[in-house]
């Protein structure tokens, strides 16, 4: 866990928060492509939040603080744009009206993928709370 | 200080506010079907004062004021519908040394098959279920009117796991259907001894076995019922195992039904049993000829029983009713004996490039696959069902054509026998009493077009009973037939009548039409109309198909040794008429009928690729099985997307100019305005500004868009459904206090639901088909409901076809006459009646895109015909289009059958919707300019009015007026229709329509700029701390 070392809580959270972004893009990525439902704004906008970010986790600037709802936001956009490509899916899966809509079977990585978003929300939010400098801390 | 605290509070108000502005705009994008599923109304109706004093009911139920009382005798009298079309309806196809009657008074009743207590109440597709309560199966009925069932059995039955197919919207559950989708039943591990020791307790009961088919939307029945089919998950991916074949269809016994059978045969040969009896409680045709093999004494085709119509099935059983009905389809002896099997349904082929096709058709915003790929060349040209049958027979008696080459012939015989291959033909029925009938006259009334033909119909035997006449008719198949490809039925069903209740001696004489027109062929060739062929007519009476045709062949003086079955010349008359080209070449439009679909032939597109089948030669045209490379220029069609703006196209401005000019008319004004008053029209219609016309195109389940304050136009409220429309709920309650259909209370009553419709069309009762329609209206009339897609307006092309259950008959002349009454009188109710789906969505088979190939005499006296009568007899005031194609073009981008044939030739006036887009944006369906301009008006299930705003979008980008006389064109229409229903009810002249918003729009608008003000002020709090922080 040397890459945690002399970080601060916020800091291990954020990043956590970054990580579960990237998973979240490539966890689409796959899925997108394997079931021929790919939007590419679903896969840049948790890597904008990703770099986003990691950018306030690197970067201490007068204007890093703001990278944090915008990390927060871009997440959301994608869980809430995710949510808006699964309605077909959902359908299928719920209604049962076969695959007239969509299809049932892309629930489950849709659900999947949500998730990562979802957490990384969270996870966004939590560490946009914790401190990220020693002497944030101290303050 | 705190910077940690407002950066949080800044990250958590950025996500309450982006989930909120993106999750209300998705919701806004549904919000008809949110609005539907909150049960929220967002139409106010304001009535000015003393409106109470005006008789605004415009369209009036027959049951009188909205009360509980009158409600329950709409109910009642709809249940009595349904059983009376039991009654009328079920067949009797075969009944061994009077198997039936039973004697309830004597006879122990064991029930065999999943589906005596399971049974098939309505198809699988849109539509109501039965009351709670009013969902009676065939144990319930027989018990309910006196028989003695062997309970113990019913109760095993009833706790059995198996389950099949349930009559709710979209069934897959067959856990126990190991033979692909046919339906789930008991393994003959189920009756064990315990179970056998409930009927061998006693000698001389009777075995009931029931059997289910029906087929699904989306779903054909299968052409190979294979073993360890496992279908995939998702609708069109490929089956997880495509199991072993069987060389038989899913129309045949699977071998748990064998196994049962076999079980009752022993158990009727050791005395048990002293009867086995059949019913057919199916959606789509079975094959029987298995009858005799498992010693069955009696079978009776049920269809599909609606609620109560199991009741019906009673009555008959017990002779306390009489067979009557008849069979609309031929129950051949191997289904895959049809001609339009071998390149349908199952057998669907694809191009040879298809994932060429595909790849040019497929969306990339909305990608739905295998919307390209697939094709049906429909060679069997006009010998659809019977007419196959029937006339490849007429030529085998005649020895002429090949007929009797083994090319088609069932069972891997060298030579086709009819013997072999129908076991009941169209028409057939037998009844508990005998009938004779009398051909006493035939007289030609010019004024109606048509032959009267006078039939005294006797009943000869000993109880009373009501007789299906039919009326058939054979047209000349001379040298310029054979020249110029003109096919011809040896039968076509012309005319048919009921008689009343004869009581046994009674006679009654009929008087029936056989409309010439029906005597007319499509000459696609050479005079490219309707044309009278030259030569020898015959009419002639029959108690089927066969047996006319049988009358006819001894007036034709054949050889009766080849033929099969008896015929009687004096129950056929003959006439001549000279060659007529003229008279059905211009309808009564004054529109010319000449060929509108020769880019739906195959040869077309690629000459010599296919051959129709021809009486000329059996044997070398009977079908075969296609393969074809799609060319780049059919590829271009197939893709769509073609609409280009045209050269002299005026801006949108100039065709906008005199939009929205207040002219004092209202909906109320429009509603006796005839739709040819263009100018009245035109004036009321451009009191909408171009952005209301536009609200009129989008459809999510009904329209609440297309609301208009200034011109008193409501919202459209529809429901959906043949065997009675889904979505109708009358906010009053109903029990059936004296148990007589059913037991329990409803809170609120539900839509009727009735028989399938086969079974109503083998009332050949048309007293009975304007009923179903009139208490269909009424329904409607109660729930307010201003549309309904509820008349099955195809054919049954193959026996295999998944909705086969909504549409009437494998005969089209059947289907033509058939819907008419019934759309009529639904139409009096003041609900628009929705055709669906015109025209030639016979296969369920990969239906979204599939490329019908036709010639246009199959096409005219097929599809065409099945959904003529609704559209250019009843003029329905809508229809819904097909998913297939015509040809390369979707039927919703075809001009030639929107705008041609149906308002040209036909003169319909009303509606054109698509069936549903699912909200496409692009690829097949998602082609909604070349759709409009083709003559579609609505589009269905497009919940975000993705239509209005592409529409919007293109106007923008391209400033072409020329699609807003499209656009003014769709608006007339849908006004035109919603005049003629019962929306115009309780409006006066000074009716107000206002608009409601939803709560939850509401909410969202609260929410968005309560978290938008949080998230600023927590943005501000942030950066003054960050601030405060730089100074320290």
């Amino acid at each position: 866990m040397r890459i945690f070392k002399g970080k601060t809580a916020g800091q291990i959270v954020l990043m956590i928060a970054v990580a579960l972004s990237v998973i979240a893009s490539v966890a689409y990525l796959i899925f997108g492509l394997a079931s021929g439902t790919f939007k590419p704004v679903l896969l840049l906008l948790p890597l904008a939040a990703a770099l986003a970010g990691l950018a306030a986790c690197i970067w201490h600037g007068f204007a890093a603080d703001y990278l944090f709802p915008v990390c927060t936001a871009l997440l959301t956009a994608s869980l809430v744009l995710l949510g808006r490509d699964s309605i077909d899916d959902l359908t299928a899966f719920f209604v049962g009206m076969g695959d007239y809509f969509g299809n049932a079977n892309n629930v489950g990585p849709r659900v999947a993928v949500a998730v990562i978003l979802l957490l990384g929300i969270i996870t966004a939010i939590i560490g946009s709370f914790l401190r990220q400098e020693k002497k944030e801390a101290a303050q | 200080m705190k910077t940690n605290l407002w950066r949080g509070f800044t990250s958590l108000t950025a996500f309450l506010l982006v989930f909120s502005i993106l999750g209300s705009q998705i919701a806004m994008a549904y919000d008809g079907a949110i609005n539907n599923f909150l049960g929220i109304e967002t139409v106010q109706v304001i009535q000015p004062a003393g409106i109470e004093n005006e008789d605004t009911t415009y369209f009036k139920s027959d049951y009188g004021e909205f009360t509980e009382a009158n409600l329950k005798r709409l109910v009642e009298d709809s249940f009595d519908q349904t059983i009376t079309e039991m009654i009328e309806g079920a067949a009797l196809l075969t009944n061994k040394n009077g198997a039936l009657p039973l004697n309830k008074a004597n006879e122990r009743i064991s029930f065999f098959g999943h589906a005596s207590v399971d049974p098939i109440y309505k198809g699988n597709s849109a539509g109501v279920d039965p009351m709670q309560g009013y969902r009676i199966n065939f144990p319930d009925a027989l018990r309910m009117n006196g028989f003695t069932l062997n309970e113990e059995l019913v109760a095993a039955l009833t706790a059995s796991p198996t389950t099949r197919a349930k009559s709710n919207y979209f069934w897959m559950d067959c856990t126990n259907a190991t033979n692909g989708i046919a339906d789930g039943e008991d393994t003959i591990d189920f009756y064990t001894p315990e179970l056998r020791a409930t009927w061998e307790s006693q000698e001389g009961g009777t075995a009931i076995m029931v059997l289910t088919r029906c087929g699904q939307e989306n779903y054909d029945m299968l052409v190979d019922n294979v073993t360890g089919f496992v279908k995939g998950e998702g609708m069109f991916d490929p089956p997880i195992s495509t199991g072993t074949p069987t060389g038989l269809s899913s129309l045949a016994l699977i071998q748990e039904e064998r196994d049962i059978l076999q079980m009752l045969k022993e158990a009727k040969a050791a005395g048990y049993f002293s009867k086995i009896i059949v019913l057919l409680n199916t959606g789509n045709t079975m094959e029987v000829n298995w009858l005799d093999d498992y010693d069955v004494d009696a079978c009776v085709f049920t269809g599909l029983l609606g609620g109560v119509g199991a009741h019906g099935v009673a009555k008959l059983l017990s002779g306390e009713a009489n067979f009557s009905g008849r069979i609309v389809d031929t129950y051949a002896a191997s289904s895959l004996s049809a001609p339009a099997v071998v390149n349908a349904n199952g057998n669907t082929q694809t191009y040879v490039n298809g994932d060429e096709v595909e790849a040019a058709v497929i969306g990339t915003v909305s990608p739905f696959a295998n919307t390209g790929r697939y094709m049906n060349f429909q060679a069997e040209s006009i010998y659809v069902g019977y007419k196959y049958y029937e006339t490849r027979y007429e030529d085998y008696v005649l020895d002429r054509g090949n007929a009797g080459s083994g090319k088609g012939a069932s069972f891997g015989a060298t030579e086709w026998k009819y013997e072999n291959e129908v076991s009941f033909p169209f028409g057939f029925g037998l009844s508990y009493t005998t009938f004779e009938e009398k051909l006493d006259k035939v007289e030609w009334n010019a004024e109606k077009d048509a032959y009267e033909v006078t039939v005294t119909v006797t009943n000869t035997g000993s109880v009373a009973g009501k007789r299906t006449v039919q009326i058939y008719a054979q047209t000349p198949y001379g040298d310029y037939e054979k020249q110029n490809k003109v096919e011809k039925s040896a039968v076509q069903l012309v005319g048919f009548d009921k008689t009343g209740m004869l009581e046994p001696g009674e006679s009654q004489t009929l008087v029936l039409d056989a409309d010439r027109y029906l005597l007319a062929s499509y000459d696609y060739t050479e005079a490219k109309t309707f044309i009278l062929s030259e030569g020898d007519y015959y009419l002639a009476v029959g108690d089927d198909a066969h047996n006319a045709l049988n009358n006819i062949l001894m007036a034709k003086g054949a050889d009766e040794t080849r033929m099969c079955g008896d015929g009687d010349a004096a129950k056929a008359y003959t006439f001549h008429l000279d060659f007529d080209k003229t008279t059905y070449s211009v309808t009564e439009t004054g529109t010319a009928v000449t060929n509108r679909f020769d880019d739906a032939d195959l040869n077309y597109w690629v000459p010599g690729a296919g051959t129709y089948l021809s009486r000329s030669d059996w044997d070398a045209t009977y079908p075969v099985p296609i393969s074809v490379t799609a060319t780049a220029e059919m590829i271009r069609i197939l893709a769509g997307g073609l609409y280009q703006k045209p050269a002299d196209a005026v801006s949108v401005a100039e065709a906008t100019g005199d939009f929205g000019k207040d002219a004092g008319l209202r909906m109320l004004d429009m509603m006796n305005v005839p739709y040819e008053d263009e100018e009245t029209w035109r004036t009321f219609i451009r009191q909408m500004t171009l952005d209301e016309m536009l609200n009129v195109l989008d459809d999510a389940q009904g329209n609440k868009w297309a609301v208009s304050a200034a011109l008193g136009l409501a919202p459209m409220n529809l429901g959906d459904g043949v065997d009675g429309p889904n979505g109708t709920t009358i906010a009053l309650p109903y029990e059936d206090t004296e148990g007589k259909y059913g037991s329990g209370a409803v809170e609120s009553v539900s839509m009727c639901c009735f028989t399938g419709k086969a079974v109503l069309t083998g009332t050949f009762n048309r007293e009975l088909y304007a009923n179903r329609g009139k208490f269909i209206g009424e329904y409607g009339l109660w729930a307010g409901k201003t549309e309904y897609w509820t008349l099955g307006a195809n054919f049954h092309r193959t026996p295999f076809s998944g909705r086969n259950f909504e549409y009437c008959s494998e005969d089209a002349n059947l289907c033509y006459m058939v819907l008419v009454p019934e759309a009529i009188e639904m139409e009096k109710r003041g609900v628009a009646c929705c055709a669906k789906h015109p025209a030639g969505n016979d296969q369920e088979t990969m239906r979204i895109g599939c490329t019908i190939f036709t010639n246009e005499q199959g096409w005219r006296e097929g599809s065409l015909r099945a959904c003529e009568g609704a559209l250019r007899i009843a003029k329905v005031k809508s229809y819904m289009q097909s998913y297939l194609r015509i040809g390369l073009k979707s039927t919703m981008r075809s001009e030639a059958f929107n705008n041609d044939v149906v308002r040209g030739e036909w003169g319909f006036r009303g509606t054109a919707i698509t069936d549903c887009t699912n909200a496409r944006e692009d690829g097949y369906q998602g082609d909604y300019l070349d759709q409009l301009v083709a003559g579609t008006d609505r589009f269905c299930m497009t919940n975000s009015q993705i239509v209005k705003a592409q529409v919007q979008k293109y106007l923008k980008e391209t400033d072409d007026g020329s699609l807003v006389s499209h656009v003014e064109r769709a608006a007339k229409n849908y006004c035109y229709e919603l005049s003629r229903t019962n929306m115009v009810n309780g409006m006066s002249p000074n009716t107000v329509i206002r608009h409601i918003t939803p709560w939850w729009q509401t909410a969202f608008t609260v929410a968005i700029i309560c978290f938008a003000l949080l998230t600023a002020l927590s943005f501000i709090m942030l950066t003054v701390s960050k601030l405060k922080d730089r100074k320290h």
